[in-house]
């Protein structure tokens, strides 16, 4: 198996669904969740079928920039602009009275602007810095190029993850779609597992490396990805067969979430045999020493 | 490496320590009938002062698993000659007094960033919660002195109240709601109408007693004999002082029905809150909601354990045995320690967890991989499962270290959510590099050891063809 001849055709793929998502943060950027975007939140359980659009003709009488959506069959997403604390209140109690709301299993949350801010700001500082960090332990461990090549595969990652969900919140306007804390926290998860995974593959190259052998640098990643395949499919299937019964048994609200860990682990597991290796064998031929 | 006694010993001991702290909480409920979830009455909080360290011991539930409300306060409008950061403990002590008055068991009250209050009430709705929260009231004594209020008191006070008397202004005593002890509903024997009796601290009786006995000295009718109580911005009392008051207490009467005696008496003595408190932020999830979340994690969690012990079995045979038994002491200590740090557990701090599980899964497999090369390269067993072990460890090290960087990160600079993810993802970790080095190679040295164990296909390998 040649993973490194082809790497063309890999790095070709991994753009193929980069580039679309790119687009798409360029000219919509992403469907923001509530704790991003500031407002308030209802996730309205009924104890029978309710049809958002009555939801939907109810709000509109309080003119509040109200969007309802279907969530599941027996609930809706009700998301406005910031309310006081009377509107609130009124609007709750008009809901309760006019729908079958059941209280135990709706979930309901307000968000101020400035913290909304504050998140968006900490979450993409948070993943420069963690990566900055990376770069300088891989580089103390290999060298910088192994350390460069880890965190491009990291970003790869991020980007395939946030593209997708700026597609799919967007363009095909789904909840599902939506940017909020929790997938801050999957974006995370992604990263770690992500770096986790391209080590165990540089660090057979390492190794490699180290024994005399008459195989080029070339054939020696090719090697040495091969040798860890076995391991890197075993560990990612484990971790995919559990997030896929999650994201089937998931509730609406985290939904997203799961499948948000989902295509990064995938992705993560992609990036690592299919781009991390082969992006040192381009830098090796680029720059021979 | 040969079997290390010490090693084994070290995780006998540990592997007791977790099963302890993972089933007394239990056993302890159980004999004293209490349900198995939320805090223990009755037991003494395990403390290590020098750790700054008290807990109980049980898996504690953020507000997303158990149901409740979360807000995020923000202080503004802090009363001058007060640093935003008093106004904000001076708060935190309020509402924490506000809190557990109301009988809200594992409320949490604790400050964030400078000006900011994180208020966790578990089983309340946002209703309920604001209820509990209350009203602030600042109370404020104020006299009468010839003049004509500034801007600054026409901006602190109600203009019409500021203004009652042409040619006099209001002018801070220094007196506050902060200085009140107690207060409660009382009534005048006089009129039988209700009032409400205020009690001062030493600072504030000793600044009554010299602001009435100062007052006396003027004539009855005169404003400067007056004593003004604002609350908020409301004058509410405006009262002839007749004779200095020293005994540390006041009365405030003023029109009152019963049940507004009642509510400004609790706004009293709930403590003045030193600045404008508003919600930043607020988060209700229904109980049933957050039940049904941890049903479903905990479901995730077996199935996945389920899942990763049936593949170690059918793919590493033997060795897969080994790690499954490894595996369980793993999540085991994990739990006790969560348990014993009290940490917090949210959906994303379990999302960390499940992460730990595939990294420790993930450090078996290293391993295991490597021994089977070894052997297929016609290495005896004690020397393949020395040597995997030996070269599995650089990639177990980086990988490890290089999330507990990112952990790091998170946990110092994240937001509270993302916390709860770093610091059980890092505990995850910590654990899983234990459990992967220490404990899995002891058992694999022990099941070495054994002649019955020695047979290659075991480890689902074939005899070498010639070594």
């Amino acid at each position: 198996m040649n993973i490194v001849g082809r790497r063309n055709w890999y790095f070709l793929l991994s753009l193929a669904i980069i580039l679309p998502g790119m687009i798409s943060m360029a000219f919509f950027g992403f469907r923001l969740g509530i704790d991003f975007a500031g407002g308030d939140q209802y996730n309205l359980a009924f104890t029978r079928p309710v049809q958002a659009s009555a939801v939907q003709k109810e709000m509109d009488t309080f003119n509040v920039e109200a969007i309802v959506q279907q969530a599941g069959s027996n609930g809706v997403l009700v998301t406005t602009k910031p309310l006081s604390s009377v509107q609130e209140t009124t609007i709750r109690a008009d809901l309760t009275k006019t729908f079958p709301v059941d209280p135990s299993k709706s979930s309901y949350a307000q968000v101020g602007p400035t913290i909304a801010k504050e998140l968006v700001v900490g979450a993409g500082g948070l993943i420069a810095i963690a990566s900055i960090l990376i770069v300088m332990y891989l580089s103390f461990r290999f060298n910088y190029k192994f350390a460069v090549c880890a965190v491009l595969a990291l970003l790869h990652d991020v980007f395939v993850l946030t593209g997708i969900y700026s597609i799919l919140g967007k363009v095909f306007n789904l909840p599902l779609g939506e940017i909020n804390t929790l997938f801050v926290t999957a974006v995370l998860t992604v990263i770690g597992f992500s770096v986790h995974d391209t080590i165990v593959i540089f660090d057979r190259i390492r190794e490699n490396l180290r024994q005399a052998s008459r195989l080029t640098f070339e054939q020696n990643v090719n090697l040495s990805i091969i040798q860890s395949l076995a391991r890197s499919l075993n560990t990612s299937m484990t971790v995919v067969f559990v997030l896929v019964a999650l994201f089937l048994i998931s509730p609406q609200n985290i939904k997203g979430f799961t499948l948000a860990l989902l295509i990064g682990i995938v992705s993560g597991t992609y990036s690592s045999i299919f781009n991390a290796s082969p992006l040192l064998v381009v830098w090796r031929r680029l720059d021979p020493r | 490496m040969r079997v290390d006694r010490r090693l084994l010993g070290l995780i006998a001991v540990i592997a007791v320590i977790a099963i302890f702290i993972d089933g007394f909480a239990y056993v302890y409920r159980l004999a004293t009938s209490q349900p198995l979830t939320g805090p223990i009455r009755g037991v003494p909080t395990l403390s290590i002062p020098f750790l700054g360290f008290s807990q109980q011991i049980y898996v504690h539930k953020g507000l997303d698993l158990q149901g409740g409300t979360h807000l995020e306060l923000q202080i503004t409008q802090v009363r001058s000659g007060t640093t935003i950061q008093t106004a904000r403990d001076i708060a935190v002590a309020i509402i924490e007094r506000r809190v557990n008055s109301s009988g809200y068991a594992e409320s949490v009250v604790r400050p964030e960033g400078s000006d900011r209050i994180i208020v966790e009430l578990p089983g309340v709705n946002l209703e309920q919660a604001k209820q509990i929260l209350g009203k602030t009231s600042y109370l404020t004594i104020w006299k009468w002195e010839p003049g004509t209020p500034d801007a600054a008191t026409l901006a602190l006070l109600n203009p019409t109240d500021a203004q009652k008397y042409a040619g006099y202004k209001p002018v801070p005593t220094g007196i506050d709601g902060s200085m009140i002890t107690n207060a409660s509903r009382s009534t005048d024997p006089n009129t039988n109408l209700p009032d409400v009796t205020i009690s001062f601290d030493n600072t504030g009786s000793n600044l009554f007693c010299n602001f009435t006995r100062d007052r006396v000295t003027h004539p009855q009718g005169d404003p400067q004999n007056k004593l003004a109580i604002f609350i908020d911005k409301d004058l509410v009392e405006d009262a002839n002082v007749i004779s200095e008051i020293c005994g540390g207490s006041a009365i405030i009467t003023g029109g009152f029905t019963a049940a507004s005696a009642q509510a400004l008496a609790i706004q009293l003595s709930s403590g003045a809150l030193p600045g404008t408190i508003s919600i930043a932020s607020a988060t209700e999830v229904g109980a049933t909601l957050g039940a049904s979340t941890v049903k479903l994690s905990l479901l995730a969690g077996a199935f996945g354990l389920a899942i990763v012990i049936l593949f170690m079995l059918l793919y590493y045979r033997l060795p897969g045995v080994v790690a499954s038994v490894a595996l369980i002491l793993y999540a085991a200590i994990a739990l006790a320690i969560f348990k014993l740090f009290g940490v917090t557990l949210t959906l994303a701090g379990l999302a960390g967890f499940i992460l730990s599980i595939g990294m420790a899964v993930d450090a078996n497999v290293l391993i295991f991989e490597r021994v089977k090369e070894e052997l297929r390269a016609g290495r005896t067993l004690g020397a393949a499962m020395e040597a995997g072990v030996h070269r599995a460890w650089p990639a177990i090290r980086d990988s490890n270290i290089s999330t507990l960087i990112t952990c790091f990160v998170l946990y110092f600079f994240g937001a509270p959510l993302i916390k709860g993810f770093a610091i059980t993802l890092a505990i995850g970790v910590a654990v899983s590099m234990f459990s992967a080095v220490v404990t899995t190679q002891q058992f694999l040295q022990i099941v070495a050891g054994l002649r019955p164990a020695r047979r290659l296909a075991f480890y689902g390998v074939r005899a070498p063809k010639a070594a």
